[in-house]
């Protein structure tokens, strides 16, 4: 095919498919008017959400690179730059280290038993329990919720005085479980956070599941029980390999969710008592805005995001190789 | 093909009207100047609506927030450049807010020799010899007392330091909770430094010290402080039990209930001492209000109290500065001033009002306020990241975690970061 033909191809394809796979051929050197055309379509198209991504997250993420280096207090016109100090009074901050324990040890709790949970759960409703769709419905809806409302709901619930659980257990006549502070308790707040947490996520892991076990081909469930699998033979060897796909990008998207949460924290126990329930999210916020540190700030939240990016990275490659 | 671009047309010359329409609609609704007040303390609805009447050309548009999240907004505002006309102004945060040029001078305007000399004068000192603020609650902290429980008990009401310990242990010992506190809130946790406020009353100058290095955190003096405040709000039996994980608002419900003998907070509690209607609520006990004393025994009575705990200033970037003037105008003429204080429980302190008629027993809480000798809280003059780190250290107390010790080195750490960050 000569030169020009192969022009005239792509410039009447409508696949953006075929442009992409067709620059690639093009050497650069060689644009001319018809390559440029070719190109355009897809510069108009890109160039918005380009332009979005670069203002909101691109130059505030370059930004915090700086701010990391700096002593500025969040108001002050005037920066100075500290090289390294940030980190490495990070490195001698105890209430760091803290928040970070308490980020990893609230991540994990989560993770574990909401993906448990969820897949028991999508197993369960997949293989037609009695009103499906219902339990479908109940587990997914906290989901939709916005994650301050049910913070809010979850005060009120556990409040040591007045709250539901409260009265509930008292009106039972269990005195000592009634008693229980759940978000003022240092031994108790971090098992609330990650109560609500896991009940307000488990629907939405439980739909991601369900909509992989629902592309499992019916032939290979056939053949497992022709081949005499029980019901848990069924779900490890069949099943479970078969949404290992699914389970990578929900898992991902967890340990991230979990690593940067902040709402939740926040809204229902604020971190305390004490430093008690502090995740790196909220002493972010904390030193950020309420000690006036802003660039003590930013360097906790470079290190947060450096520590998310490998960790996800890590992730993915070990989860990965378990699809293959 | 041609019915196709006459649709088109047709509809881009709708889409066209309609933006023309509304431009002219927003033009005509916007007449008015909406002016932004931000603040932590209430302005109330009522006084809005007067205001508004009064004005017709000025619409205000008021954001409220918690005092924890108040700084925090205004941060944002002011980093991203969207300072509101008016803003609260807070005796913590304000040196850096001058220093950055955020307020606007009102010295010479008239409606600040409105407010009360006392105002004036700690306003002048505050802000280098010129105004930048009107002072919107002139507050004093305290203790609320049921006296009710006081009687029925037979323990002596606080005349002094010594005083309160001993009706808090004789409580105790009753098996009383002696205080509440709304500890979930950690800003309240900030209304039990009375130990550390008569370390300040002894030594005035005790925490710009620390500042320099030149005393300590750990200072054998601090960590008896400390331990007393320990020994009064932190040991067993002394919190009722549950403070940990309730509110402010929910910690004036115990007290308002009787439940509770004392309650330590300042006298903008006032607030809360209203129906949902906003009418005063006379409570089921006899109620009273005492200084969080800085005295001892035999001692004249001294409280930690300031006229400028909450001010409304002028941003100095406005672009509606007559809409703003004229507010803070309006809202300093007498009959104004005894609206907003009636509206919103906050002693406004403005020559003339009488707040023990229009306040929820302000009858209680003038004494305390204005008729003995004051001096400013010690946190006012607390680096905000040491005064997090001390937020921190008492809920941790009051958890049971550390000790007074373990907790000050803690603090102490957390000044010399803040001092090094200075340099």
């Amino acid at each position: 095919m000569s030169e020009s033909s192969r022009y005239r191809r792509v410039a009447a394809t409508p696949f953006w498919g075929n442009r992409l796979r067709h620059m690639e051929q093009v050497n650069c050197m060689t644009l001319d008017k018809k390559h440029i055309a070719a190109y355009f379509p897809i510069v108009v198209f890109l160039a918005p959400s380009l332009l979005l991504t670069a203002v909101f997250l691109f130059f505030p993420a370059i930004l915090e690179v700086y701010f990391s280096f700096t002593d500025w207090d969040g108001i002050s016109s005037s920066v100075g730059f500290v090289g390294f100090r940030n980190f490495r009074l990070m490195l001698q901050d105890d209430v760091f280290a803290l928040a970070l324990r308490n980020t990893v040890v609230f991540c994990l709790s989560t993770v574990v038993l909401q993906h448990l949970l969820s897949l028991c759960f999508a197993v369960l409703i997949h293989r037609k329990v009695y009103f499906g769709n219902l339990h479908k419905a109940l587990l997914f809806v906290p989901s939709i919720l916005s994650t301050v409302v049910v913070s809010l709901a979850f005060s009120f619930i556990l409040n040591p005085i007045s709250g539901h659980w409260h009265e509930l257990f008292s009106s039972f006549g269990f005195d000592s479980l009634s008693k229980i502070n759940w978000l003022g308790d240092p031994s108790y707040g971090m098992a609330a956070l990650v109560f609500v947490s896991v009940w307000q996520y488990t629907g939405y892991c439980m739909v991601i599941y369900m909509a992989a076990l629902a592309d499992i081909p019916k032939e290979m469930l056939e053949a497992g029980s022709i081949d005499g699998t029980n019901g848990w033979q069924q779900f490890w060897f069949i099943e479970f390999p078969s949404i290992a796909p699914a389970f990578t990008i929900n898992t991902v998207l967890s340990v991230i969710g979990n690593l940067k949460a902040f709402e939740l924290v926040f809204a229902l126990t604020g971190g305390g008592p004490g430093n008690s329930t502090e995740v790196i999210a909220t002493y972010i916020y904390r030193v950020g805005f309420t000690s006036g540190r802003m660039g003590y700030g930013t360097a906790v939240s470079l290190v947060l995001f450096i520590m998310i990016s490998a960790i996800s990275f890590i992730q993915i490659k070990l989860l990965r190789s378990r699809e293959q | 093909m041609k019915s196709f671009k006459l649709l088109l047309t047709l509809l881009a010359m709708i889409i066209l009207g309609s933006v023309v329409f509304a431009q002219a609609s927003t033009e005509k609704s916007t007449k008015k100047t909406q002016l932004q007040i931000v603040h932590w303390n209430n302005l109330g609805d009522d006084v809005i609506a007067k205001f508004e009447q009064e004005n017709p050309d000025i619409e205000v548009l008021f954001e409220k927030f918690t005092v924890d999240q108040f700084m925090q907004v205004m941060k944002t505002r002011v980093a991203s450049g969207e300072i509101p006309d008016i803003i609260g102004a807070q005796e913590n945060d304000f040196p850096v807010f001058l220093k950055n040029g955020i307020y606007k001078d009102i010295t010479d305007y008239d409606f600040v020799k409105r407010l009360t000399l006392n105002a004036q004068k700690e306003l002048l000192a505050f802000g280098d010899g010129r105004i930048y603020a009107i002072p919107s609650n002139a507050w004093a902290m305290g203790i609320f007392i049921n006296v009710d429980m006081f009687k029925q008990h037979g323990i002596k009401i606080p005349e002094n330091y010594q005083d309160l310990h001993t009706a808090a242990q004789a409580f105790r010992q009753k098996g009383i909770a002696p205080f509440v506190q709304g500890i979930k809130d950690s800003w309240t946790v900030n209304q039990m430094f009375i130990p550390q406020f008569r370390l300040q009353v002894d030594t005035p100058q005790y925490y710009d010290n620390v500042k320099t290095g030149t005393a300590k955190w750990t200072d054998p003096k601090m960590v008896k402080a400390y331990q007393e405040w320990y020994d009064l709000f932190a040991a067993k039996g002394m919190m009722f039990e549950g403070s940990l994980g309730i509110t402010y608002e929910q910690a004036y419900q115990l007290f308002a209930q009787g439940r509770v003998p004392m309650w330590p907070m300042g006298t903008w509690a006032a607030e809360l001492f209203k129906d949902d209607a906003g009418k005063p609520v006379k409570l089921s006990f006899e109620m009273d209000f005492i200084p969080q004393f800085g005295n001892d025994t035999g001692e004249e009575v001294i409280n930690a109290a300031t006229n400028i705990g909450a001010m409304y200033s002028i941003s100095s970037s406005t672009k509606k500065l007559d809409a703003a003037i004229r507010f803070l105008d309006w809202l300093t003429m007498r009959e104004n001033a005894e609206f907003f204080a009636q509206k919103t429980g906050l002693l406004f302190p403005i020559q003339g009002v009488d707040f023990s008629e229009v306040v929820p027993y302000g009858n209680k809480l003038i004494p305390a306020t204005f008729e003995v000798k004051v001096l400013n809280p010690f946190d006012v003059f607390v680096d905000p990241a040491v005064k997090q780190q001390l937020t921190v250290m008492n809920q941790n107390l009051l958890a049971g975690i550390g000790t007074v010790k373990s907790e000050l080195e803690k603090v102490q750490k957390a000044q010399e970061i803040a001092n090094l960050e200075r340099k």
